[in-house]
């Protein structure tokens, strides 16, 4: 796999806390990547290290091929950044923000910086302070798109942002994405917020990253099961470990599969319960796995906690 | 060179009505320290007979009106300070320039032209025209370092902080510790100078430019190592460990 981003055991420690822990991840060229997890996990912390804003304790990382601490401008005039939580010169309009940032940008492309602005619906006269928190984010994405960067690291940059100009947001990103040759890494705590534009995911819990996989794959992979049991069947003892959040209602039995093989899913299932009947597995949203896994890593995590 | 030119032009339309306001505030200041120098120097005018209160009067008001306007240069030396420093802080990772294409370098740079193009020119001509037009000469080397220094450690107060607030608590604490250890040090070199004579020491200490051309250095290098790093644990121990570098040059002569 050609990555644009790699990561090996990347680790960052705050005093006692270990925000991200050994966390190995490759970001392919060309992929909209997301990396998903639950507040706290640690995604914002891996994106500050990619981008040198923070160190890491341990490990390593590359971005566009170079080391992460050794970014300097020309990585930088290649790559775009917006987040939440992004200081931006507040005193200027986004006509003075324009004329900042375009000098430091060979590839600035002024024709695409009019057309997101018109997109955006972006008042050029007006001040940065004065913007709601949507209006900032847009002001952020059109001066870190407008150079065509190869990369772009979007961390949270959904969060607070109303359906309406999410949607707007989402819209004109898909539109650049038709034509442009480029990278996305997106962090989200909410799958919804970048299942229509995605690709790839990744999911990140307590610093460490449990899966990394393209969505198709996913997809494919996944399934919701439930069937019904025979009257005196009961549930094996021992379940496959692929069997994500096992649930029994009644006679009903229903739980997650994650290694589902089309064609022989099924027979597995009635080897592993031959009393079961009526099986019925559907194919699942990326949503719905998503929730899967961060209710299966959390019990986990309680479980060790328990031991 | 190019992109310091445009950071730099950048800073000035930030600062430029700060600035504006200084200038004023600074000029009056060099006025009034020259006024009270020429009445201590018993050149102020010519007193009528029977009323000698009447320049004591006078010199007590400037020395007054005086201190005011050296502690507002010393409040908008830090605003501008501030304003310069914290637009684009070394503290913390949420600062804009951090995701562009500037290096530590450059912004520092472009900091120290706009500051070397701005206030300390402005310090510089205002003090030696005002001396030079109210007393007859320029004043010492002295006169101008003062001014020069206490840029210098605003300026390092200001990198090692996110804001003005924080900038100005961490003052408050080198302050103090300074302070505090200057007192210390004087209570022990009380018995070897008298009680009389250390407050002379003292004097003659402050107005030396060793001790302060040592401060001058700490700054610079703090502000170079924090924006060439970022590293503000390191920084700030750097900043602290001038403290008592600073005392021993202060204090030399009184052991």
């Amino acid at each position: 796999m050609n990555a644009i981003i790699q990561t090996k055991e990347l680790s960052r420690r705050f005093g006692r806390t270990e925000a991200v822990r050994n966390l190995s991840l490759d970001v392919p060229r060309g992929s909209i990547f997301a990396l998903l997890g639950p507040n706290g996990a640690g995604k914002t912390t891996t994106i500050k290290m990619l981008l040198n804003m923070i160190r890491p304790t341990g490990g390593r990382a590359t971005v566009l091929g170079t080391e992460s601490t050794r970014l300097g401008p020309s990585e930088f005039t290649r790559i775009g950044y917006v987040s939440e939580n992004q200081e931006l010169p507040d005193w200027m309009t986004v006509q003075d923000l324009i004329d900042f940032c375009r000098p430091m940008y060979p590839s600035w492309d002024q024709d695409l910086c009019r057309q997101l602005t018109r997109q955006f619906d972006l008042p050029l006269s007006r001040k940065i302070k004065g913007f709601s928190r949507g209006m900032r984010i847009k002001a952020a994405l059109l001066v870190s798109l407008a150079y065509r960067p190869e990369l772009v690291v979007l961390d949270e940059p959904f969060s607070g942002l109303d359906a309406l100009v999410r949607d707007e947001f989402m819209r004109g990103l898909l539109e650049l994405s038709d034509r442009t040759e480029w990278t996305v890494l997106v962090s989200s705590h909410d799958i919804d917020e970048v299942e229509r534009l995605v690709d790839w995911v990744g999911v990140i819990d307590k610093g460490s990253l449990r899966v990394s996989e393209c969505t198709a794959s996913l997809e494919a992979r996944f399934r919701s099961c439930q069937l019904t049991l025979e009257s005196g069947g009961r549930l094996p003892d021992m379940l496959p470990d692929s069997w994500l959040l096992p649930e029994t209602v009644g006679r009903t039995v229903r739980f997650v599969e994650s290694v589902y093989k089309e064609g022989t899913g099924d027979d597995f299932i009635r080897t592993v319960m031959p009393e079961a009947r009526e099986v019925t597995v559907s194919r699942m949203s990326l949503k719905a796995i998503f929730m899967a896994l961060a209710r299966t890593y959390r019990s986990q995590g309680r479980e060790k906690e328990w031991a | 060179m190019g992109l310091i030119l445009h950071l730099v032009r950048k800073d000035f339309r930030r600062v430029r009505v700060l600035l504006g306001i200084w200038c004023p505030i600074l000029i009056l200041s060099v006025v009034l320290d020259a006024k009270i120098e020429l009445y201590l120097d018993g050149r102020g005018p010519a007193q009528e007979v029977g009323t000698p209160s009447s320049a004591e009067f006078d010199l007590a008001v400037f020395v007054l009106v005086g201190l005011l306007v050296v502690f507002f240069d010393l409040l908008m030396r830090a605003a501008i300070v501030s304003k310069l420093v914290h637009d684009d802080a070394t503290v913390g990772s949420t600062a804009f320039w951090l995701s562009r294409p500037i290096t530590g370098g450059t912004l520092l740079a472009s900091k120290a032209t706009l500051l070397a193009l701005s206030m300390i020119p402005a310090d510089i001509a205002v003090q030696m025209v005002t001396s030079s037009h109210l007393t007859g000469s320029v004043s010492s080397s002295e006169f101008f370092l003062m001014p020069v220094v206490a840029t210098a450690v605003f300026m390092m107060l200001a990198v090692l902080t996110p804001s003005l607030a924080r900038m100005a608590v961490l003052g408050g604490i080198i302050a103090g510790v300074t302070w505090g250890a200057f007192l210390v040090l004087s209570w022990l070199a009380m018995p070897l100078v008298g009680g009389e004579g250390i407050v002379e020491a003292a004097t003659r200490s402050v107005t030396q430019s060793p001790p302060w051309l040592l401060l001058l250095g700490v700054s610079i290098a703090v502000i170079c190592h924090q924006y060439l790093t970022r590293r503000t644990k390191r920084s700030l121990v750097m900043a602290f460990s001038g403290i008592p570098v600073f005392l021993l040059l202060l204090t030399a002569g009184w052991f």
